[in-house]
Parts: C-alpha cells; structure tokens; sequence
C-alpha cells in the first residue's frame, strides 16, 4: 500500500514537472504574443495619426486658401492693394484708395465684420487719392 | 495464550505505526503534490486560454493595419518620402514664376514624426497662382502645410510672396 503510495507521489510529480515545462513555454510564447500586439497596435496608431494629420494638414491649407480668397473677393475694384500681410489673428493691408469714403464704405464694413480690432491710416498722394494702411486683428477679452 | 495475545497486541501496534506513517506520508508528500500539480496544470490552461485570446487579437489587429495600409497607402508614402528640395522647387516652378526656400530648423514630434520648417519666397503673376498652388499641394509627394505669417506685396508689377511651411515626415 505504502509502494502504490509513493508511486502515486512519483507519477504526480512526473505530470506536474510536465506542466510545468508545459506552463514554462506557454508563458514564453504569451511575451512574444504581448510584444507582438503591442508592436502592431503601435504601427496601427502611427498610421492612424498620420491619416488625421493629412487631414489636418489638407483641411488648414483649404481653409487658408478660403481665406486668402476671401480676403482678395473684399477687396472692391476702386480700392488697389500694395502689400497684404496675414497673420493667425491679424491682417495687414496696404493700398490705395481713390477717397477716404471709398475705403470707409466698401472695405472696412466687412473688415470689421472680421476682427475686433481695425485702424486705418491714410496718407494723401495726389490725383491717384489716398495711400491706406490698415491693422486689424482679432483681441480676445481680458487682453 | 498469553503468548498469542501479546502477538496480536504487537501485530495491532505495527499495524497501528503503519497507518500513522502512511497518514503522514499521505499528508506531507500526497496531498501538498496533488495540489502542486493543479496549481500548474491550472496556470499552464490559464495562459494558454490567454494566449489563444492574444492569437485572435493579434489576427484583428493585423487585418486591420493591412486594411488600412491598402486603403490609405498614398497618405502613408507621402509621410515616408525623403523631402526633396529641388522636387518642390519643380513643383512650385508649375505656379511661380521664382522660388526660393530656405530651410529654418528641424523639429521631432510624437512617434518618431520630424517636421521641416522652411521659408519661401516665390514671385507670381497673380494671387490666383498662390490659391492654385495650396490647392496643387494635395498632389505633392510630401505632407506639406503652409503657416502663417504670409505676406504678399506688389513690387514692379510683380507679386512677392513670402510665407512659412512645414513638412512633415516619418523616420
């Protein structure tokens, strides 16, 4: 009775030993899987934010497009621009204006539709009418 | 008979040390081994039931990188490409009449994404140029974004663009 006890301990630490190398490789193969999911899900989300920032980058340039459109499509036939320099939240125009008037009711109207913030220069340069410099920008409150 | 009883006393004492032993021998080898041997066998299912579960995430996770590397792989190249100065200067030549681009400094963002910045001045017969260039972009080999501060100014009947862009790229 005692002999088919200890082979009974004999063969359950023979089948445990089995397991356990069994468990030793399994583990061995769960860290590669890890690292392999891991690696992928790292491409994946690389090229995903590569994918929205094309987006990104395709939707700004439109929107800058627009704007400097937009901005040429103010601008009415009497009135001609010089120089124009845009910045995120501000705009600068220089130009020529037949009158005072001219710019004042054509150009700053929509200008001020824009930004918060409009000062305009005018400097007389003969039949040709007015030299005009315009800042505007956009200030937000508490600034 | 006093003999046979004092046998049977000494054959029911060994027998009694026999079972004691074989108690103690069922108690420190038997029975910690049986619970040895479940633990493992338990363990080793465990991580083989958590391995076919990573087997099946890794299949989805692939099939959708290759999904979206087939479906999206000309936004993908364009991050790939090396930038080539003189490719966009042929490029721009298309819409301006001069082109100049000076590179400014090298930034390394997120996820191994470096972005380029540059400086460029281009001369144009009209702004139409500029709108019909930022529209052309879309067709460049490389992600390209054009910044702020853009400043355009009528010099001898010309239109001189300044502006600001960046390129992006993956290492």
């Amino acid at each position: 009775m005692s002999i088919g006890l200890v082979a009974f301990y004999l063969f359950m630490l023979h089948e445990t030993d089995l397991y356990q190398e069994e468990y030793r490789q399994k583990a061995q193969t769960n860290e590669k899987l890890k690292k392999e999911l891991a690696d992928i899900r790292k491409k994946l989300k690389i090229d995903k934010m590569q994918i929205s920032l094309h987006q990104e980058v395709t939707s700004a340039n439109t929107l800058l497009e627009k704007s400097i459109r937009n901005l040429f499509d103010l601008v009415p036939d009497q009135i001609t621009l010089k120089k124009v320099v845009m910045e995120k939240e501000s705009l600068l125009l220089t130009g020529i204006t037949p009158t005072r008037d001219a710019y004042n009711l054509l150009l700053a109207p929509p200008l001020k539709s824009i930004f918060n913030q409009s000062e305009v220069k005018f400097t007389p340069i003969g039949k040709e009418g007015y030299l005009f410099e315009s800042r505007n920008s956009i200030r937000h409150e508490g600034e | 008979m006093a003999a046979s009883n004092r046998l049977t006393v000494k054959f029911m004492l060994f027998l009694l040390l026999f079972l004691v032993v074989l108690f103690i021998l069922f108690l420190v080898l038997v029975i910690p081994g049986i619970k040895e041997f479940k633990t493992t066998r338990a363990q080793s299912q465990i991580v083989g039931l958590q391995n076919r579960k990573l087997e099946k995430k890794i299949e989805t996770a692939v099939h959708e990188l290759q999904s979206l590397e087939r479906n999206e792989s000309a936004i993908l190249k364009k991050f790939q490409h090396d930038f080539n100065k003189t490719a966009f200067l042929h490029f721009a030549a298309n819409y301006f009449d001069r082109v100049s681009l000076t590179p400014e400094k090298e930034e390394d963002l997120k996820e191994a994404l470096k972005l380029y910045h540059f400086k460029a001045s281009v001369n144009a017969k009209s702004p139409v140029k500029f709108y019909e260039f930022i529209e052309g972009l879309k067709n460049f080999q490389g992600v390209c974004k054009i910044n702020f501060p853009i400043s355009m100014e009528e010099r001898g009947g010309t239109l001189n663009i300044d502006f600001k862009m960046s390129i992006y790229k993956i290492d």
